[in-house]
């Protein structure tokens, strides 16, 4: 399949990095490599935080063009990750059995200067560990049943030539794409990805309000598990060809010798890693909780079952249901990151 | 360099329209169009007459919507980001080639043939799969003679989407009002919204 977003290749060609640790600096110049600042070296250096790429590569930008914030500031910005719906806590009450919805992940191949292509094997098999890894991962809690739903093609193949199968297959199917669409949504406009009014994306509205959703009629999953909630689940992986690893390793070492990169060596970046859940309620398909987590630069991928592993087990960390401790269900780390409030994490909700 | 990333935002936009790109994808874009912007709030809110003077044509925006301060050559809204819905206000000049078929809308086209071109170009776009027309009737759009198309598609990721296309040849111009949404359960939503919009629209272009 070629590119078919010319977008995206733009965007590829307008890639450069610098730095260390695997971390990327993504700049919008013309072959201009720039170096990590030192507040971003020590980061890359210790445990990596877990935040949506976006808004790592837009802050590593912002540092790297002397217009950044702080160490402090970056890590505040970045670590909560958790979107709930204001009546989480209500709704939290009632819900003894989530089904597990199928992942929604995708695997595309990143080639050098071309097309990127969708790895259709590649993307069968991480779903299906991903479902594994979010049923272990789920089943280490008490007091909720935890029940995973069919994939689309187990529905058909149990159902073969019965029409009520097949459209059950397609409902899920056309459920798991919007999900994608609302978490892409969800990640542009609830979270913040750098400084500057430029860079603020977010509708402060859907900070308290945050009342994204799928709609009712997930009921129809919900009857057929016979759950309280619906847990779904989405994620991409870029990865790179065999020719991009091969000029992954080349470039550093032409540059670094030529000093090409202003006396850095530079790195080409690796491809993102993202991965997103949300809480549905069974009878408005409103997203009660939601995270994502994922890192630009190769730290997580998602055809490595460690890899799954260790971002499930992120993603599901502040999970509001089971016997963990429930962490933030309330937005009011965002509230503190808002334009005119307090930089000491006593800010208040906009109004 | 500004109408590079004003080009680009409009580029993922449509995009994400499609349902073409994936949150990550998404993602990237974005990444590159933050990185490269400076100044003003990509998306402000809206609510009330608005007046698009460089594009001629003025529409009352509901409230709650947020506009696309980026995109300069077209209207563009949404109230919970473009991949769950949009409005979209364009008009495209007779003589200009369309992106898809490389077809020119002409002076003395009816509406019909209009809506036929446009529709030509929907089906020629690779990124809209299984296209299915389900309304094409002539229709008044602000005040002249026009049309009005409802489809459906699927996207790459295959999300459906369902589509509202107005469309009317205003003497060297043609005018698309757009809304376009999930069919699932987000269409339905803003539809009546939109419609209010699409009934404001006045074109103030002078002869």
């Amino acid at each position: 399949m070629s590119d078919p977003n010319p977008y995206f290749s733009q965007l590829r060609k307008n890639w450069h990095s610098g730095g260390n640790g695997g971390i990327v600096v993504p700049i919008c110049s013309r072959g201009r490599f720039i170096a990590l600042p030192t507040g971003l070296e020590a980061m890359s250096t210790s445990k990596p935080p877990i935040l949506p790429m976006i808004g790592l590569c837009l802050l590593n930008l912002a540092i790297a063009t002397g217009c950044g914030p702080s160490l402090r500031q970056m890590v505040r910005a970045m670590q909560p990750t958790v979107r709930a719906h204001p009546q989480l806590q209500q709704k939290l009450a009632s819900i003894k059995t989530v089904a597990i919805m199928p992942p929604g992940a995708t695997v595309y191949q990143i080639q050098v200067g071309g097309p990127i292509q969708v790895m259709d094997e590649e993307t069968a098999a991480i779903r299906a560990t991903l479902a594994t890894a979010i049923v272990q991962e789920l089943g280490r809690d008490a007091g909720v049943i935890f029940t995973p739903f069919p994939a689309p093609s187990v529905v058909l193949d149990a159902g073969r030539r019965d029409p009520a199968a097949a459209r059950l297959a397609t409902e899920l199917e056309d459920t798991t794409a919007l999900f994608e669409a609302v978490s892409a949504s969800i990640v542009a406009h609830t979270f913040k990805h750098g400084e500057g009014a430029a860079s603020d994306w977010r509708f402060v509205e859907k900070l308290t309000n945050f009342d994204y959703s799928l709609g009712p009629d997930v009921q129809q999953f919900s009857k057929l598990a016979n759950a309280d909630a619906l847990l779904f689940t989405t994620g991409a992986d870029f990865v790179s060809s065999g020719g991009r690893k091969a000029i992954m390793v080349l470039v550093p070492l032409i540059t670094g010798v030529l000093g090409m990169g202003y006396g850095q060596p530079v790195f080409l970046p690796t491809g993102p890693t993202l991965f997103s859940v949300a809480l549905v309620d069974t009878t408005t398909g409103d997203i009660l909780w939601y995270n994502v987590a994922g890192l630009y630069g190769g730290v997580y991928s998602l055809t490595d079952p460690n890899s799954v592993t260790d971002l499930t087990a992120q993603v599901l960390k502040d999970f509001p249901l089971g016997t963990r401790p429930t962490r933030p269900t309330r937005n009011e780390y965002e509230w503190s990151c808002l334009p005119n409030c307090s930089q000491a994490g006593g800010g208040q909700p906009p109004r | 360099m500004l109408k590079l990333l004003q080009n680009s935002l409009e580029g993922a936009v449509l995009d994400c329209r499609l349902g073409q790109l994936t949150p990550a994808r998404a993602a990237l874009v974005l990444l590159f169009l933050l990185s490269a912007l400076s100044g003003c709030a990509p998306w402000v809110q809206v609510e009330g007459p608005y007046r698009m003077d460089a594009q001629g044509y003025e529409a009352n925006l509901p409230a709650g919507w947020r506009r696309a301060t980026v995109v300069s050559d077209s209207l563009l809204l949404t109230r919970d980001g473009v991949s769950l819905q949009y409005i979209r206000i364009a008009r495209i000049a007779v003589g200009d080639e369309l992106t898809h078929t490389k077809k020119k809308f002409a002076k003395r086209m009816s509406p019909q043939d209009i809506g036929e071109v446009e529709l030509e170009e929907v089906r020629s776009d690779q990124r809209m799969r299984n296209v299915e027309l389900l309304e094409n009737v002539p229709l008044q759009v602000a005040g002249f003679p026009g049309f009005k198309l409802v489809y459906s598609f699927r996207a790459v990721n295959g999300l459906r989407l369902k589509r509202v296309h107005y469309g009317v040849l205003v003497r060297d111009r043609v005018y698309r009002i757009q809304y376009q949404a999930p069919a699932r359960y987000y269409f339905e939503k803003d539809l009546a919204t939109f419609e209010r919009v699409r009934e404001s629209f006045k074109v103030t272009d002078k002869p």
